[in-house]
C-alpha cells in the first residue's frame, strides 16, 4: 500500500556541518612555524538519502548526536544544508529563500521536543495558536480565525474555554496538546515531531502518541517521527530510519527491521531495548566495544567500523553506498553488500 | 563489619513473621511534610516497605508521585521546608529518621550510597575524579592518602573502566555520560554500604548505554549482596533488574509485590493502565490504552482513592473512603476497593 503512493518529500545526500572554530584569532594554528587557518567542523549529517510517501509514518532513530534532530531542522530549512537536495512534491526547497518558503511552511510544520521550551510564556493560549493562521492567512476575518482555533482545540482534547489560559497553567501533557495544536492550525500536510513524547510520563505518552494517530487519519498527515524510544517507534511508524553519527544506517519497514535486522548497529540498538517482563539477568545482548566516535573526527571509511564486531578491512577504507534490499528498505553496509553479513 | 551483626529493633506491629536476620531496610508509614506560606501538603502520605540483605526493589511512579522523595528521605535528604513528619525507617537497627545531622552524615555515602539522575550534576566539574574519590573514602575511613588511591582505582576496575590510574587524573568532561555514570557508581562503592539507592541512574542516557550500566549495576549488586532501591519511571527496566517492585501514585504506594507477579498480573487499575499504555504491550492493536486524565497536584488531592477520577472502574465507596493496603495470598499488597482477596 505504501509503495505505491506518491512520494512527498525526496532527501538527497543531504549534508549539514556546523563551523565551530570561532572567530579568526580561534582558528589560526601554527604549524612548522607558519600560521595557517584550521577550521573545526561538526558533521552532523553526512550524505542522508531517504524518500518519505505521503500518508506513511517514517520514524528516524539513534543515539544522543547521531543528528537526527539536525536532519529534521535541516529538512524544514530551520538550518540551511550545506549540501545535497530536498524536494517536496519534487520542488526543490532547500535553495529557497526565507520569503520564498512561505508558502511550504504551510505545508510542513514541527512539534518540538520541550514543551516547557517551545510555547511562549508570554501568550496566551489563544494568541499562540491564532498567530500561525493570521500570518499564513492574512484574508480571514476575526470570527473565522477564532473559528478554526476552536475547532482544532476540541481536536486535540483541549476545552476551548481555556484559550485565555497562559502555557503555565498546564500541565506538560497539555502542553504538548498545545504545540500539536498550534502545528495543526495551520492544517498542513507533513509534520515533523521531533521527540514530541519524551519529556512526558507514561501515561501521558499514550494519550499523546493516541493523539497524533487520531489527527494523521483524520487529515491524512505524513510524519517524520524523531525519536530514541524504540518501543515507541515500533509501535507508530510505517518505517523507520537508523542513523548512527549522521549517517543513515539502514530504512526499512517496521516489521522487517524489528524481526530481521541487517544492520550490525541495527541489531546492537534493537537488542539492548529493555522488554517488560523479560525477566532479570543479562539476555543475549549484543555488546558494543568503544565509545562513540565525536562528529568531530568522522572515522574513515563506514562510520560503525570501530565498533563493529564484524569490520574488515574495507570497512577501515571505504565509505558503504546504501545497498537497495526492496522498494522500501536500504541497508548502508559493506557486509550486507559483499554478501557475507 | 562488627556493626552489621548487632541486634536489629523490631517492630511488633508491622513487622510480625518475618525472618529478621536477612532485614536491610524497613520503612514504616513514613510521611514527608512540605510547609509552604501557601499551607502543609505531604508528598509522602504513609508509604511502608521494607528489604532484605541483597535484595533489589523497584520504586515506579510517574513524576510527582513522591518516589524520589521517598528515596531521598530513607538518607535524609530533604531539605526545608520539607521534613519526616510521621513515620520510622529502621536500618541496621537505628531508626534513621530520628538521627542527629553528624550521626546521619556518617550513614550517608558509607553504609548507604545514593547514585543521582545527572552524573554531571553529582561530580563537581572542577576537581579531578581522584580528588573527589579520595576525599569521600578520607571522609569515611581512617587510612592515608595511599591506601585511598588503591581503593580508588580498585573500585573504577570494578565499573569496568579502562587504564584507571590515568581516570584519576582527568576531570569530569573528559567523559561521556555513560562514563560519569560509571564514576559515579565507583564512588558510591568506595565504603562497600550495605544499600545503594539509585534514583533514575539512566535516564538521561541512551538505551545501549543503559542497558550496559543497568547490567553493571546488577552484577555489583549482586556479587556483593548489596540491597539496591532503584527509582525509575520505566517498568522495563525495573521488571527486568529487581526481584520486588512498588508501585507508587500521589504520594502512596498502590501496589508492591514480587515483580514478575505484578507485570504479568496487575491488580490496581493504575498498575495495570501503567502497564497497558506501554506500546510494547499492545500488539497488532493500534490504539494505545491511554489513562485519562492526569495525576491530581498533592495540594489538592481527591478525597477516597487518589486515583479515583481518573479510574473505568470507579465505584461509590471509592471517592468515599480511601482503601486500606491488603496481602494477597500470592504476596502481592494491593490498596484498591475492588481487589477481592
Amino acid at each position: 500500500m505504501l509503495a505505491d503512493a506518491p512520494v512527498l518529500l525526496q532527501c538527497r545526500e543531504v549534508v549539514k556541518h556546523f563551523d565551530i572554530s570561532g572567530g579568526f584569532l580561534d582558528q589560526l594554528r601554527f604549524q612548522a612555524g607558519r600560521p595557517r587557518r584550521v577550521r573545526t567542523l561538526v558533521r552532523a549529517v553526512n550524505g542522508v538519502s531517504f524518500d518519505v510517501r505521503q500518508g506513511e509514518t517514517l520514524s528516524v532513530v539513534g543515539e544522543s548526536g547521531c543528528g537526527k534532530s539536525t536532519l529534521a531542522r535541516t529538512i524544514l530549512n530551520l538550518y540551511p544544508a550545506d549540501g545535497g537536495e530536498i524536494r517536496y512534491r519534487n520542488q526543490r526547497i532547500d535553495n529557497l529563500s526565507p520569503k520564498a518558503m512561505l508558502p511550504y511552511r504551510v505545508k510542513m510544520q514541527m512539534v518540538f521536543q520541550d514543551p516547557y521550551a517551545s510555547l511562549n510564556p508570554r501568550m496566551t493560549v489563544s494568541r499562540i495558536l491564532e498567530e500561525p493562521v493570521c500570518y499564513h492567512h492574512p484574508g480571514l476575518s476575526r470570527a473565522e480565525v477564532r473559528e478554526r482555533v476552536a475547532q482544532v482545540m476540541c481536536q486535540v482534547g483541549m476545552d476551548p474555554t481555556w484559550a485565555d489560559n497562559f502555557p503555565h497553567e498546564f500541565s506538560g501533557g497539555q502542553r504538548q496538546r498545545i504545540s500539536i495544536a498550534r502545528a495543526l492550525v495551520v492544517d498542513p500536510e507533513f509534520i515533523v515531531a521531533d521527540e514530541p513524547i519524551s519529556a512526558l510520563d507514561v501515561s501521558i505518552q499514550a494519550q499523546i502518541l493516541n493523539l497524533l494517530m487520531d489527527a494523521q487519519e483524520t487529515r491524512n498527515l505524513t510524519y517524520l517521527f524523531i525519536s530514541h524510544d524504540l518501543s515507541v517507534v515500533e509501535h507508530i511508524s510505517d518505517r523507520v530510519a537508523v542513523m548512527y553519527l549522521g549517517s543513515l544506517c539502514e530504512l526499512a519497514p517496521v516489521e522487517q527491521l524489528f524481526a530481521a535486522p541487517r544492520h550490525p548497529y541495527t541489531r546492537a540498538l534493537l537488542s539492548a531495548i529493555p522488554r517488560l517482563g523479560a525477566g532479570p539477568g543479562p539476555k543475549d545482548r549484543i555488546r558494543l566495544s568503544g565509545e562513540l566516535p565525536s562528529p568531530l573526527h568522522l572515522p574513515s571509511g563506514c562510520v560503525f567500523h570501530g565498533r563493529c564486531p564484524h569490520a574488515r578491512a574495507r570497512c577501515r577504507q571505504e565509505i558503504p553506498k546504501p545497498v537497495q534490499l526492496s522498494a522500501t528498505a536500504q541497508v548502508s553496509c559493506l557486509g550486507v553488500e559483499e554478501g557475507w553479513l | 563489619m562488627t556493626r552489621l551483626e548487632q541486634p536489629i529493633a523490631v517492630c511488633r506491629t508491622c513487622c510480625e513473621g518475618y525472618e529478621f536476620v536477612n532485614r536491610l531496610l524497613d520503612v514504616n508509614n513514613l510521611e514527608v511534610t512540605f510547609a509552604k506560606r501557601a499551607g502543609k501538603f505531604q508528598a509522602v502520605r504513609g508509604v511502608s516497605f521494607s528489604l532484605d540483605k541483597g535484595e533489589h526493589l523497584g520504586l515506579v511512579g510517574e513524576s510527582g508521585a513522591g518516589k524520589s522523595i521517598t528515596g531521598f528521605s530513607i538518607i535524609n535528604l530533604i531539605s526545608k521546608p520539607g521534613y519526616i513528619s510521621k513515620g520510622n525507617i529502621l536500618f541496621e537497627g537505628r531508626d534513621l529518621a530520628k538521627l542527629s545531622l553528624e550521626e546521619m552524615r556518617r550513614i550517608r555515602g558509607d553504609r548507604i550510597a545514593m547514585i543521582f539522575q545527572d552524573p554531571m550534576m553529582t561530580l563537581n566539574p572542577v576537581l579531578t575524579i581522584g580528588t573527589q574519590m579520595i576525599e569521600t573514602v578520607l571522609a569515611h575511613r581512617r587510612v592515608s592518602r595511599a591506601e585511598a588511591r588503591d581503593i580508588s582505582v580498585e573500585r573504577i576496575n570494578r565499573v569496568r573502566i579502562s587504564s584507571p590510574e590515568r581516570r584519576l587524573k582527568q576531570y569530569p568532561h573528559e567523559f561521556s555520560g555513560g562514563m560519569r555514570q560509571r564514576i559515579v557508581i565507583a564512588i558510591s562503592l568506595l565504603t562497600d554500604p550495605a544499600l545503594i539507592i539509585a534514583d533514575e541512574p539512566t535516564t538521561a542516557l541512551d538505551v545501549t548505554i543503559q542497558a550496559e550500566i543497568m547490567e553493571l549495576l546488577l552484577d555489583l549488586c549482586t556479587s556483593r549482596q548489596m540491597g539496591l532501591v532503584l527509582i525509575t519511571h520505566d517498568l522495563a527496566v525495573v521488571s527486568q533488574i529487581t526481584q520486588r517492585i512498588a508501585v507508587m501514585y500521589a504520594g502512596l504506594i498502590v501496589e508492591t509485590g514480587p515483580t514478575a507477579e505484578v507485570i504479568a498480573t496487575p491488580r490496581h487499575p493504575y498498575t495495570r493502565g501503567l502497564i497497558n499504555a506501554l506500546p510494547q504491550t499492545r500488539h497488532g492493536e493500534k490504539r494505545l490504552r491511554q489513562i485519562p486524565g492526569v495525576m491530581p497536584g498533592l495540594r489538592n488531592l481527591p478525597a477516597g482513592c487518589a486515583f479515583h477520577p481518573r479510574c473505568e472502574q470507579c465505584r461509590d465507596i471509592c471517592i468515599t473512603t480511601q482503601p486500606e493496603r491488603r496481602t494477597l495470598a500470592c504476596g502481592v499488597q494491593v490498596a484498591c476497593h475492588l481487589v477481592e482477596e
